[in-house]
């Protein structure tokens, strides 16, 4: 290898680590494309579909599932992975509505402590993968069988009902055309974005699942950043929790069953790896709504509930094994050309 | 140290060791704390509920031994049973030829899955993820959400409930299953073959082994060994649902790595899987002899799952 090639290697290093998450990829173009395209065929297969109302409910409906795959994004850059979300977000919803109508704590109150115990559910993932060393899967796959133990104990096997004004409104909450989740959502989407592509920890993030060796060796506090990276994801997937009690005015233990796959599958349709150190928002969010689109189309023409998980997986695999041959050949040469870690 | 790194047989017997020790001291503490857990009888159905699940994490364990993962068992599970269901209910043929098409099930869905690894080259996870959706759709596309009574079949139902002796046939089958293995993978070409892709795939492509044949193989038998639990739940349920085996890919994962392998290949033995698999059935049985209530039983298993594997690094190093 000459001192060129080598040059250049690091030069096409520097670009991609300096701004992955501003640079619309070749995957999110093909997404954006694939999104387009199927919204045009269903519209011209389906009168109903193409309809402002529609596409706002499309929305609206994306919205929960994208809140948690935001959070399991930051975990999946960072090189982990995530099995708890499900189970957490039934645990908090159930938390929230007890302690309204058990405890007698104002609704806000709740709601903000239903959000930090989501952040406290993470930051124990967190704590188990960086300091007690146990491998992520593992450890996640643990805490989904504590909290999905702990909502049905607290709950008492029977989802919770409640009538609290405020908690009930906030998932069909107007705000002008849009609604209260959407923008939640928005908001929650723009602030990942900037702080995935702008902030220290953010980046650091890419840092560490993209190798974590190196990023030890540049100062990166590695411990901390995977930290953080569970933490936000239970946040996250907490404000999914709160919505979706909201959404069903109860809290169900058994609420959330299977949402760490449907996760981990729209973060990785969106163009991030499994091994780490890839993935944007942008993607992300495209991911979501091209399955809230399909969902929501065979819903409307009827199709049975059984395709959509066919078309789901197949989709998936699809978009992966697509990827695998647009994704640009320099990018693919330089991470083939390292050692392949050990350690995720 | 040194000698560990250098010598991949002292370390992983350690590991197993260590495993062991967590086991014993499991039995043990079931033992103290409940009159009714320490008696043969109990301990042979110990090992009866350890083996459907034992039998789809010793073809987990081929799959995470080259680096690769399954996460497809689950739906297979099912749509074995389905499968079984419609060949002897709906379109009556013999109880053999069901049981030989429910098998090639298994194999196809490996076979598959090998196929999207191998030539798409599409990661583990994601293939037998997709996978995993698309086989549970056509599980409940056939059964249309109904179960199918196989109680008048008696070969599957022996299969799944029956005795010889005072052993279990499951059982029976789980011990036949983890030796053949174990030997397929100590005492075999094929089984130094796996070791070394899951060592280094790219080391042994150079030194001109058939990677791929291995990775279609290990898929397949991991379809296979699923789908012979499916056949097993079926029995034992007497009854078809495609719901049969929802959650089992996570469980078999959980045994497997208990057992010692390592989720990023390379390590681990069948033997440490057995073990991985009679310690998570001494975990369910022993909650279940003390009463703890379902709820908590849930709880318990996280913890000690974590606990399990804090123990297992401080032995390892130790």
């Amino acid at each position: 290898m000459n001192g060129n090639d080598i040059q250049q290697r690091s030069s096409g290093i520097q670009a991609e680590l300096g701004k992955p998450a501003f640079r619309w990829d070749r995957r999110e173009w093909l997404l954006l494309a694939v999104v387009i395209l199927l919204a045009l065929l269903f519209g011209l297969t389906n009168p109903h579909f193409l309809t402002v109302e529609n596409l706002l409910n499309i929305l609206n409906q994306s919205t929960i599932i994208l809140l948690v795959s935001l959070g399991m994004l930051a975990v999946i850059v960072s090189g982990g992975i995530d099995l708890s979300v499900g189970a957490l977000a039934s645990l908090v919803g159930v938390v929230t509505v007890v302690m309204m109508n058990d405890l007698g704590i104002p609704a806000y109150a709740a709601i903000l402590l239903g959000l930090v115990t989501g952040g406290f559910v993470g930051l124990l993932n967190g704590f188990s993968v960086s300091r007690l060393k146990i491998p992520d899967f593992i450890s996640t796959l643990a805490m989904m069988s504590i909290c999905r133990g702990a909502a049905f104990l607290i709950s008492g096997g029977y989802a919770v009902r409640t009538e609290d004004r405020l908690l009930v409104s906030l998932y069909n909450e107007k705000l002008g055309p849009l609604t209260l989740p959407i923008v939640v959502t928005a908001a929650a989407a723009i602030l990942m974005f900037l702080f995935l592509g702008r902030t220290r920890p953010g980046r650091s993030m890419y840092a560490v699942g993209g190798n974590r060796h190196a990023a030890l060796l540049m100062g990166i506090h590695v411990q901390r950043t995977v930290l953080l990276s569970y933490s936000i994801c239970g946040f996250l997937t907490a404000a999914g929790g709160i919505l979706t009690a909201s959404r069903i005015a109860a809290g169900s233990p058994t609420a959330g069953m299977g949402w760490e796959l449907t996760a981990i599958s729209i973060v990785v349709l969106g163009g991030a790896s499994l091994f780490g150190g890839q993935g944007g928002v942008l993607g992300t969010v495209l991911a979501a709504i091209l399955l809230g689109m399909i969902n929501n189309w065979l819903s409307l023409t009827g199709m049975a509930w059984w395709l959509q998980g066919f078309v789901q997986g197949a989709l998936l695999i699809l978009v992966v094994a697509l990827n695998r041959r647009i994704l640009s050949e320099k990018l693919s040469s330089w991470r083939s050309g390292m050692p392949a870690s050990g350690e995720r | 140290m040194e000698k560990r790194i250098l010598n991949p047989a002292t370390f992983v017997f350690r590991r197993e060791y260590a495993m062991l020790a967590v086991l014993i001291v499991l039995v043990a503490a079931f033992s103290i704390s409940s009159d009714k857990f320490f008696s043969v009888n109990n301990f042979l159905s110990i090992v009866n509920n350890a083996a459907i699940g034992g039998i789809i994490a010793l073809g987990m364990t081929y799959v995470l031994m080259i680096g690769g993962i399954d996460l497809s068992v689950g739906s297979v599970v099912s749509l074995t049973t389905v499968m079984l269901g419609q060949f002897l209910v709906h379109y009556p043929v013999d109880t053999w030829l069901a049981m030989l098409i429910a098998l090639l099930t298994g194999v196809t869905v490996g076979f598959l899955n090998g196929l999207l690894v191998v030539e798409a080259g599409v990661p583990a996870f994601i293939a037998t993820l997709g996978m995993m959706m698309m086989v549970q759709s056509v599980a409940s596309f056939i059964t249309q959400g109904a179960t199918t009574s196989l109680s008048d079949f008696r070969t599957i139902v022996l299969l799944g409930q029956g005795y010889m002796g005072p052993v279990p046939i499951p059982v029976l089958l789980f011990v036949i299953a983890t030796i053949t293995l174990h030997v397929l993978l100590t005492r075999t070409i094929f089984g130094v073959k796996v070791r070394a892709v899951g060592g280094n795939a790219e080391a042994t492509r150079l030194m001109g082994l058939n990677v791929r044949a291995i990775q279609y193989a290990v898929y397949t038998m991991s379809g296979l060994m699923a789908s012979l639990a499916g056949i097993l739940v079926a029995g034992r349920l007497s009854m078809a649902s495609s719901q049969a085996g929802s959650g089992w890919e996570l469980q078999a994962i959980t045994v497997a790595v208990l057992g010692g392998t390592s989720l990023f290949g390379g390590q681990g033995t069948i033997s440490g899987t057995f073990i991985g698999a009679l310690m998570v059935s001494v975990l369910f049985n022993g909650l279940v002899m003390l009463g703890v209530p379902y709820f908590y039983q849930l709880v318990a298993t996280g913890c000690i799952l974590i606990a399990a594997m804090v123990l297992n690094e401080f032995l390892r190093k130790g």
